[in-house]
């Protein structure tokens, strides 16, 4: 396979050992403007240089970009990784189409322009502070777009939802597009349904793009009201000792 | 002609919104309006939108990067002619805006500076003297720093972007290298009274930004060593 990495970010890197290693024989093409960070990039992997604009036609041609079967733009410019992408899809129609978004805000942009992957990689680095720091609140996993699904954690802590068991969960999300499963502090999947949940234990919601929030919401309403009848039962019994 | 105006957005939004107005009341050319919103949260989208205006996120949200912005403004852009707006103007009007890149539609430019910015006026100073002494085709330049640009589109292929405050000089140097021929506007674009000067550690941050970009360029050039050049980052230092 032909496969054309533009520019040479920290990000570039990466990507460039990760087509060598899903493609040992492909032929790797590196466009940048720079020839000393180009050169380098491309030795890492016995590829070819393109020195100079990637939006120019002229170091198209010289990249026979109309050849390429992957584009993977990776500048540490997301504005210039769009524009590349753009050119890729429209007028050379490479079949599969990359687009590294160094500022997550950046990937609607780049999804409507004609990528077809955007990867984001600090994307993850909000959601991780937000499961370290956020114990008692369901933490929104980051997935790459193409796998389509919503990923939401929460993990378990005393005031939240000690007690209720996998099932209660799995009865209140009868009737949508999610699927719950546990795992214990240790990390074993929680495979018994009437096991209660403890402290450290993690809930995972798995549910189509776009449908995991109302899944969340409802699980949110179920903790809600088991928290109010525990309220009740516990004022009831320093009423009636 | 298509004209690309470009609105980096840095910190806050200041006064963008009447920035944007006045480039939308520009009629006598086809105009395309660009803001790199590089604020926390993305403010500065909030402003532009459903205003029919090009809204990108500064790549690398490292304060102060306007280099940054300036070259994602300038990578998403389609026009011929580059115009770079200070998102904080309080003078923005149709027709200061046009005279900035006016003389570039009349053949007379390749690139246009204009405009004061009282922020950067001691900076100011200590930049133009060396810039006459290193690179004298500049010394007629009133205002090195000023953010107010136009260019054609040709000359930013020459720019070697610096990221951070230095990119305004290093453009108006860079584009000097390569031989392109500058003029510069007297355009009251920003009240002069107004900028209060930033505090000592930013002032002293910005300045060693900029003479970093000029001096970075000087021994490139073979116009200076580099024991001169840190005499003078030395210098530059300490009179902040």
């Amino acid at each position: 396979m032909r496969h054309i990495i533009v520019g040479s970010s920290h990000y570039a890197q990466l990507a460039i050992l990760a087509v060598r290693e899903a493609d040992p024989a492909g032929l790797v093409i590196v466009i940048d403007r720079s020839t000393e960070a180009a050169e380098r990039l491309a030795a890492s992997v016995g590829g070819k240089v393109i020195v100079g604009d990637p939006t120019d036609p002229r170091i198209h041609e010289a990249a026979e970009m109309d050849k390429a079967d992957v584009i993977i733009a990776a500048s540490d410019s997301d504005a210039l990784n769009i524009k590349v992408a753009e050119i890729a899809k429209k007028t050379y129609r490479i079949p599969i189409v990359i687009t590294l978004v160094n500022n997550p805000l950046n990937q609607d942009e780049a999804m409507t322009r004609g990528s077809d992957y955007v990867i984001s990689p600090s994307s993850p680095l909000q959601s991780h502070i937000k499961a370290i720091i956020s114990t008692d609140k369901w933490v929104k996993a980051t997935t790459p777009e193409f796998f389509g699904i919503d990923l939401y954690l929460y993990r378990v802590v005393k005031s939240s939802i000690l007690g209720i068991t996998l099932s209660q969960i799995r009865e209140e999300l009868r009737g949508y597009e999610a699927y719950a499963i546990g795992l214990t502090k240790t990390g074993s999947l929680i495979r018994d349904p009437s096991y209660e949940l403890r402290e450290g234990d993690v809930i995972v919601i798995v549910a189509p793009r776009g449908m995991g929030e109302a899944a969340v919401e409802k699980i949110r309403s179920l903790i809600a009201r088991i928290q109010r009848i525990r309220a009740e039962m516990e004022s009831r019994r320093s009423v009636y000792p | 002609m298509l004209v690309s105006i470009i609105v980096p957005v840095i910190g806050d939004v200041g006064k963008l919104r009447t920035v944007l107005k006045a480039a939308r009341r520009i009629k006598k050319e086809d105009i395309e309006i660009i803001v790199v919103d590089g604020t926390i949260g993305g403010k500065a989208k909030h402003i532009a939108k459903g205003r029919d205006i090009k809204v990108i996120y500064q790549s690398i949200l490292r304060y102060p990067g306007k280099g940054i912005a300036m070259r994602d403004g300038y990578y998403f852009s389609e026009g011929d002619l580059i115009v770079y707006l200070d998102s904080d103007t309080e003078k923005a009007d149709p027709n200061n805006i046009r005279e900035l890149y006016r003389p570039i539609l009349d053949g007379a430019a390749d690139v246009v500076k204009a405009g004061l910015s009282r922020r950067f006026l001691e900076i100011e100073e200590m930049v133009k003297k060396h810039i006459e002494k290193l690179y004298p085709g500049l010394a007629s330049i009133k205002h090195p720093l000023s953010p107010y640009t136009a260019c054609k589109r040709k000359v930013l292929t020459n720019i070697s972007w610096e990221p951070g405050w230095g990119a305004d000089i290093a453009l108006l140097l860079d584009a000097h290298r390569a031989g392109f021929r500058i003029l510069e506007v007297d355009l009251d674009l920003k009240e002069k009274s107004s900028k209060k000067q930033p505090p000592h550690r930013v002032y002293r941050e910005q300045i060693i930004e900029i003479m970093e970009a000029v001096l970075k360029r000087a021994r490139e050039d073979g116009k200076i060593g580099v024991e001169e050049a840190n005499k003078i980052l030395e210098e530059a230092g300490a009179v902040a």
